[in-house]
């Protein structure tokens, strides 16, 4: 019994995992996947509720909701990679080099900034720098990447106060290595597990993010079928039409909650202290 | 180190903890209570709540430029004309008026014994005060009173007041913003502040604003036309329209300024509501800027112009509640004829040749602004749809509403989708958004045949010879193509049935002076 | 008294690189603030008159002081579209968001609470990986989302409870209260789900330390141990949890209040937002941030407070 339960304990990250990888599947299969274009509209069918034809029904410009929510899956893993990209690229050299260098720079300039960023709430961040860039895409994943950067610059941080004074980087040290080299060949490839985790989890959010936006109204440009926007146009239909809310959200909930999974199996896997 | 203000904000702060812990406390209680019981007025009082789908930013009719601020401002001013329910425009503070042979002249004599909410005099010497507060530096409606030259107050009661030459709407202009009277004394008083301290003669006098919330007005007790039967009106914000539905059938609201189209059934069928769905004199369309590739080519804009299927659009978007347009006359307009509001059906051959005129021949592509609405974006996905089997590829541009108004400004677009909310008159509908160099004049339409029509329609007493006029231009833009007209709004009201004495006005204003509630 | 007195000089920088960034914020929109401000209607006189009021005719420097000392003396400017002193909005605009805050977070502990302990004391049993797994999708459901549903079920379908119609409680505490339900549980749920992680974890850290290992050695029950020692310990991680928790849904309750048509401070951001109304925005963002700030610190000093080990160790 105990080693069955353990198993399904473990198989927890298992199951992210294909859930993610169903979602990868699923974003670069859309145009066999969806049975009709996404954004094709049939004035006939108008708020058809869902049957055999429309698996999900219909939306109030007759299009296909299930063929909408299979081409979302694209935006979807688009804002997880982009937006936790920019917020590796800002945020893992950060982290590297005030961790490997320490001093005043570090501890006065750098980790205040973080410091002062993190004070302010997420999207309200997000929300001031699309306020600022406009809306769109690109910029809800600026706003974004730069909201989850101090995340990342602290965990790469920690990782490197604990490894530099690790034996092997002392001994590189003396024989002469350069900083650099000691920085990325030796730091950095230790230090990835946790990042990978902090990755993985900002992805779920990353996700979360970009369909707040557009929920909001400012993601993607219509009529690109993003889950979020699909939420934000099916609000006004809510009493009419509910089930035009359901499946946008269940795509956003399976996929985050894909990405949480296998954030907290690999941070069973990797993290040596919850390992047991 | 702290000021007043701070400790305000420190105050609310710790009120807002108590209240809340307090609130908190017997959270589950009575959860299965239904919905429609939570409404607490004191016994007696009678409360008459609108639901609005946007906060009124101003009280001021000086600088109010939003559709939702004249729904409060109509219910705390009178103005010095009125709109009747037929359209027709009646005298309201005025008494009687005369205009000279040559349209220049206008004799206003008040109504006398009428008295602010404040309690000072409306007289002759308050109309002219408001006539040049609307005229000053600050004004916005410096564009609808320009033309005025002198206004002479030779007793109490009698304004005259001299146009720098004849301008036929000039009293329509006064059945709107421009003609609803401020109170001088408060004006002087709060100054630039007096958009948070409304007095006027109106029905209702102003009590709070919580902005993104509600404004409260109360009773006028000495209100001069007919004893007022409500205490209070309370305008309540809800930005969510199916919210306001939810709360008009649960009896929290009494009126709602807006029915979502998908759920005027709902209303109909509610026994305690009514769905009120009359044409107004708004209009929307798109703006196809004369001055910015590709829509530099007047063949180009026809041809997008002449694909739009206004039927379709109607049909789909509103489920009927809009009337296809192709003119910024609605059916109820006196400039109104079927000949110049009803667009020929799109026809592939007309288009095909159009778009080889333009020098396109397989079609082009631009960019549509639109607003971030929901609505707005499927009325941009419905023309996308449209013009898609034309090989006009239409890209969607969403930008935030201020930004759009903005790029209209500027004309940064090549086309945007902007309409107008609509008045009785046909000029304010019509003139400012073609005339060369005017102000809405977004797509920067210059004809000066258009011009030198459009004029004569201002100063022209006749109106058998305005409408012909209002024709000819018409004509004339439809040549143009700088904007395409696409439908004519519907007011959709849902009002309860416990409300008596409402009567639906084309002007789309809810006018509460006679309303009562049972 | 070291670890305080650094905590606070280290809370200097911080106040002064938050004020430094929401200042930045309006002058990083593209173009002169004051002709984005007034758009095309502006006349020459307004724009000047704007300028002046917003002092970009100084330089960027001075107008940093300036800005900074009015600030402090509780002036954060007037609303451009709304002519009323930004501090009003937000005071107005709070109370409703403190409420929201209280009863989400509330709602999350009466969850959390039983859920985690049950979770740490029954470890490895199917009650630890059910409401572990429970958590995991707690925190996968899009809150928008999780509302929508929570209205069309308690509102469209059963009329059971209010979705909107906010009146403050000194006015009405019934319809208040009512009104308040379901944004609560459907932000409440979320904010659960992070909560009784957290204190599963901690829990599972004092649990396996020695001081309980001697307990229940002892022969204490197990009810008293986890009662007696390890929620007491183990609570220090939960309180931060929560300090930030509530920080973070001060300013952060954009969408629910959006939502559920609820007056409060996140959608005052929004509003000011899409209205362009900058000097509201900044205002705004500047307390929103300042709370979190204050929290932060209140939850380190009180940490201080209540495990002296801090003391010693946690630093920078």
């Amino acid at each position: 019994m105990k080693s069955v339960l353990k198993f399904f304990r473990t198989g927890l990250g298992l199951i992210g995992a294909i859930i993610i990888l169903a979602l990868v599947l699923t974003a670069a299969l859309a145009p066999v996947i969806a049975p009709y274009d996404p954004n094709a509209q049939n004035y006939e069918k108008i708020l058809q509720e869902p049957n055999a034809e429309h698996y999900f029904g219909t939306d109030d410009l007759g299009r296909d909701i299930f063929s909408r929510v299979v081409y979302g899956a694209q935006v979807s893993i688009k804002a997880a990679i982009i937006s936790v990209g920019i917020a590796m690229l800002i945020g893992i050299p950060i982290g590297l080099f005030t961790g490997y260098y320490r001093g005043f720079w570090d501890e006065w300039v750098v980790m205040r900034v973080i410091d002062a960023l993190q004070a302010f709430p997420f999207l309200i961040l997000a929300l001031a720098i699309s306020a600022v860039l406009g809306s769109g895409f690109g910029n809800a994943m600026l706003a974004i990447g730069i909201g989850f950067a101090p995340a990342f610059v602290r965990i790469t941080r920690g990782q490197v106060l604990t490894l530099r004074n690790m034996e092997y980087v002392h001994a590189a040290k003396s024989v002469g290595v350069k900083d650099m080299r000691i920085i990325f060949g030796h730091i950095l490839p230790n230090a990835m597990g946790p990042i990978i985790i902090q990755s993985t989890l900002a992805m779920a959010t990353g996700i979360l993010a970009e369909a707040s936006l557009s929920y909001l109204g400012l993601g993607v440009q219509p009529p690109t079928p993003s889950w979020g926007s699909m939420l934000n146009q099916a609000q006004t239909l809510m009493s009419v039409a509910p089930y035009a809310t359901y499946y946008p959200g269940l795509a956003i909930f399976v996929v985050v909650l894909g990405f949480n999974l296998l954030g907290d199996g690999l941070q069973q896997f990797l993290d040596p202290k919850t390992r047991k | 180190m702290f000021s007043s203000k701070a400790h305000k904000l420190l105050a609310a702060l710790v009120l807002g903890s108590v209240v809340a812990l307090a609130g908190c406390g017997g959270g589950g209680q009575s959860a299965a209570d239904p919905a429609g019981n939570t409404q607490a007025a004191p016994a007696g009082k009678k409360v008459l709540n609108i639901g609005l789908k946007a906060d009124p930013p101003s009280m001021d009719p000086m600088v109010s430029t939003s559709l939702y601020d004249r729904q409060v401002q109509n219910s705390i001013y009178d103005k010095l004309f009125d709109i009747s329910p037929d359209g027709k425009i009646v005298p309201m503070l005025v008494n009687e008026y005369k205009v000279s042979e040559d349209g220049k002249i206008y004799t206003f004599t008040l109504k006398e014994g009428i008295k602010f909410q404040d309690g000072t005099d409306f007289n002759a010497e308050a109309v002219k005060f408001n006539f040049e507060r609307s005229l000053g530096e600050k004004s916005k409606r410096r564009g609808e009173l320009k033309l005025i030259e002198k206004v002479e107050t030779p007793d109490a009661k009698t304004v005259v007041v001299t146009l720098k030459s004849a301008f036929a709407p000039f009293i329509s202009v006064l059945t709107d913003r421009a003609g609803m009277m401020v109170s001088p004394e408060a004006a002087k008083k709060y100054g630039d502040d007096y958009l948070n301290h409304p007095v006027g003669t109106g029905p209702f006098a102003y009590v709070e604003h919580v902005k993104g919330d509600h404004i409260t007005l109360k009773k006028n007790p000495n209100y001069w036309n007919g004893e007022v039967k409500l205490d209070e009106v309370t305008y309540k914000v809800f930005t969510n329209t199916s919210a306001a539905v939810q709360n008009l059938r649960s009896g929290m609201v009494d009126i709602i300024d807006e029915i979502p189209v998908k759920e005027i059934p709902t209303v109909q069928k509610d026994e305690k509501l009514t769905a009120i769905t009359e044409a107004n004199m708004g209009y929307q369309g798109i703006y196809l800027n004369n001055t910015k590739e590709p829509f530099t080519n007047q063949y180009l804009r026809q041809a997008v112009d002449r694909a739009i299927d206004r039927e379709a659009v109607v049909k789909v978007l509103f489920d009927g509640y809009g009337s296809p347009a192709w003119s910024p006359f609605a059916p109820g307009s006196m400039a109104y004829s079927e000949a110049i509001d009803k667009a020929p059906k799109p026809d592939p051959a007309v288009i095909k040749d159009l778009l080889a005129k333009g020098g396109k021949p397989g079609g082009f592509s631009f960019k549509l602004q639109i607003s971030t609405t929901p609505a707005n974006e499927q009325f941009g996905a419905v023309i996308q749809n449209m013009l898609k089997q034309y090989n006009i590829n239409v890209e969607l541009e969403k930008v935030e509403y201020g930004t759009m108004l903005e790029n209209g400004d500027s004309g940064n677009f090549e086309a945007l989708q902007l309409g107008w909310s609509g008045r009785v008159d046909p000029d304010p509908n019509f003139y400012d958004f073609v005339v060369t160099d005017m102000p809405n004049n977004n797509a920067n339409i210059s004809v000066p045949e258009l011009d030198e029509v459009m004029n004569q329609a201002r100063t022209e007493q006749d109106e058998a010879k305005r409408k012909e006029l209002y024709t000819k231009a018409m004509e004339i833009l439809h040549e143009n193509a700088g904007y395409s007209y696409i439908y004519h709004n519907y007011d959709k009201f849902g009002v309860s049935k416990k409300v008596t004495g409402f009567t639906y006005v084309p002007d789309g204003i809810i006018r509460v002076a006679k309303v009562d509630k049972q | 008294m070291m670890f305080i007195v650094k905590r606070l000089l280290l809370t200097i920088p911080i106040l002064i690189l938050v004020s430094i960034m929401t200042f930045s914020l309006i002058h990083m929109i593209p173009g002169d603030p004051a002709r984005v401000i007034l758009g095309q209607e502006a006349t020459p006189e307004a724009y000047q008159a704007l300028r002046t009021e917003l002092g970009l005719d100084k330089p960027i420097v001075e107008q940093y002081f300036s800005w900074m000392g009015k600030v402090l003396s509780g002036d954060l400017g007037m609303s451009i579209t709304d002519h009323v002193p930004v501090i009003d909005l937000i005071s107005q605009r709070l109370p409703a968001t403190i409420e929201l805050t209280i009863g989400t977070f509330v709602f999350a502990l009466v969850i959390a609470l039983p859920a985690g302990i049950l979770a740490a004391v029954r470890r490895n049993t199917w009650v630890d990986y059910t409401s572990s797994f429970a958590a995991l999708g707690g925190m996968s459901i899009p809150n928008f989302w999780l509302a929508m549903m929570v209205i069309i079920y308690f509102t469209v379908e059963n009329n059971w409870l209010p979705s909107s119609g906010y009146v403050p409680f000194s006015e009405d505490p019934k319809a208040n209260l009512m009104a308040m339900i379901l944004p609560c549980l459907a932000t409440g749920l979320r904010e659960s789900a992070v909560l009784m992680r957290m204190l599963r974890s901690s829990l599972l850290e004092v649990i396996n330390m020695d001081f309980v290992r001697t307990a229940k050695a002892k022969g204490l029950n197990e009810v008293k141990t986890v009662l007696g020692h390890v929620l007491r310990n183990a609570m220090i991680p939960v309180v931060t949890t929560s300090g930030l928790m509530i920080a973070g849904l001060l300013g952060g309750l954009v969408i629910t209040e959006s939502i559920f048509s609820i007056p409060g401070f996140g959608r005052l951001i929004v509003e000011s937002v899409f209205k362009r109304d900058y000097v509201t925005v900044q205002g705004a963002i500047l307390v929103s941030a300042l709370l979190v700030v204050v929290v932060n610190l209140l939850v380190d000093l009180l940490y201080a407070v209540i495990d002296p080990r801090i003391k010693a160790g946690k630093g920078a």
